[in-house]
């Protein structure tokens, strides 16, 4: 190995020893290569300096502070959240698309006006064609009232959140 | 779980960790302080529309610090780009440095002959420019892999490799005077 592949595996093995083939490749190298010994020492001596070094107390009132201006920032986003949701979670139907739907429902119904001859005014039983006719409008009159509803999805909530622990 | 909840068990956890990356990266007690809020109101804010894993969150949480750094940088440098202020009082090319890392009382209480390393160690760090600290102090001190600084800050592998040769490189130019042998320069 040369001294450039050498100073790689140094360098990167970040306080921790890479797999025995390798270190025994640095030992043997540093053995008779003085500027690869020099750095290996300068690495292994700044990182026990390293090592060595005090853990950062963080100081209180910054604890303190941050704490409570994140709270306060989470408050605030959750009533900006709810605030945003509040009768807005179902979407509304455009009003021209209503419009289509009224004038289907009322071409529907009007439809039924034929069938009223043979609603049995006359004493005669409804034949089985009659009461499919009847079936079907009355299922597409009540579709029609209904499709504003069924159309109506929830919002996309965006802000909705999920928490994996 | 409760947005509050998670937040609190997240800053319970990793307050320390964040708080000293900061002091690494900053080497300013002011700043490392601005640093730290707005690295913990991002997270909150991003808790409002991310899925969070608490238990693998540090490296997200290092890489939101990593940014803002990044971004703190950027703007320092446009806002001296229109002051005519002079340059740092210790004629560093990092920030200012208020307190060096090691104070006395740390190393008091250790080897007295160390103090002036411990102290010197930590001037050439203040002193690697601010993206050699960056990754150094990610690899070094927050003990990151290349390839994941690389993911953190958007940058190639390789990249992160040749930074982190020459951080060391640099490092050990400015404290060759305090080892023994006194060669080292020879070699840089």
């Amino acid at each position: 190995m040369k001294c450039k592949d050498i100073e790689r595996l140094v360098i990167k093995s970040s306080g921790k020893l890479p797999d025995s083939k390798q270190l025994e490749t640095i030992h043997l190298h540093v053995e008779h290569c003085n500027k690869c010994s020099r750095l290996k020492e300068d690495v292994e001596s700044l990182r026990s300096l390293l090592r060595q070094r005090p853990t950062l107390v963080l100081p209180e009132d910054l604890d303190k502070k941050t704490y409570q201006k994140c709270v306060s920032e989470i408050q605030s986003l959750q009533k900006n959240k709810q605030r945003a949701g509040f009768g807005q979670h179902m979407q509304s139907i455009p009003i021209h698309m209503k419009a289509v739907f009224i004038s289907f429902l009322v071409l529907t119904v009007i439809w039924i006006f034929p069938f009223f001859k043979d609603f049995g005014f006359s004493g005669e039983p409804l034949s089985v064609s009659t009461i499919f006719g009847l079936f079907w409008i009355i299922q597409n009159a009540m579709m029609l009232l209904f499709a504003p509803l069924l159309i109506r999805r929830f919002r996309p909530n965006k802000l909705n959140t999920q928490f994996v622990n | 779980m409760n947005n509050s909840t998670v937040f609190d068990e997240l800053y319970g956890r990793y307050k320390s960790s964040l708080y000293s990356l900061a002091c690494y990266l900053t080497r300013n007690q002011k700043e490392a302080e601005d640093l730290f809020q707005d690295t913990w109101l991002r997270i909150a804010k991003h808790l409002a529309h991310q899925t969070i894993d608490i238990d693998n969150c540090k490296t997200w949480m290092m890489t939101i610090t990593s940014n803002l750094y990044r971004d703190w940088l950027r703007k320092k440098r446009v806002r001296k780009s229109f002051s005519f202020q002079k340059s740092n009082p210790d004629g560093q090319t990092g920030t200012y440095l208020e307190k060096p890392m090691w104070g006395e009382k740390a190393c008091l209480e250790n080897d007295p002959k160390h103090l002036e390393v411990k102290m010197a160690l930590s001037k050439a760090l203040a002193g690697l420019p601010p993206k050699q600290r960056l990754i150094f102090v990610l690899k070094e001190i927050e003990g990151y892999k290349y390839s994941e600084i690389g993911e953190m800050l958007s940058v190639p592998e390789g990249t992160v490799k040749s930074v982190m040769h020459r951080a060391i490189r640099k490092l050990r130019k400015d404290l060759w005077v305090y080892n023994p042998k006194k060669a080292i320069i020879a070699s840089v």
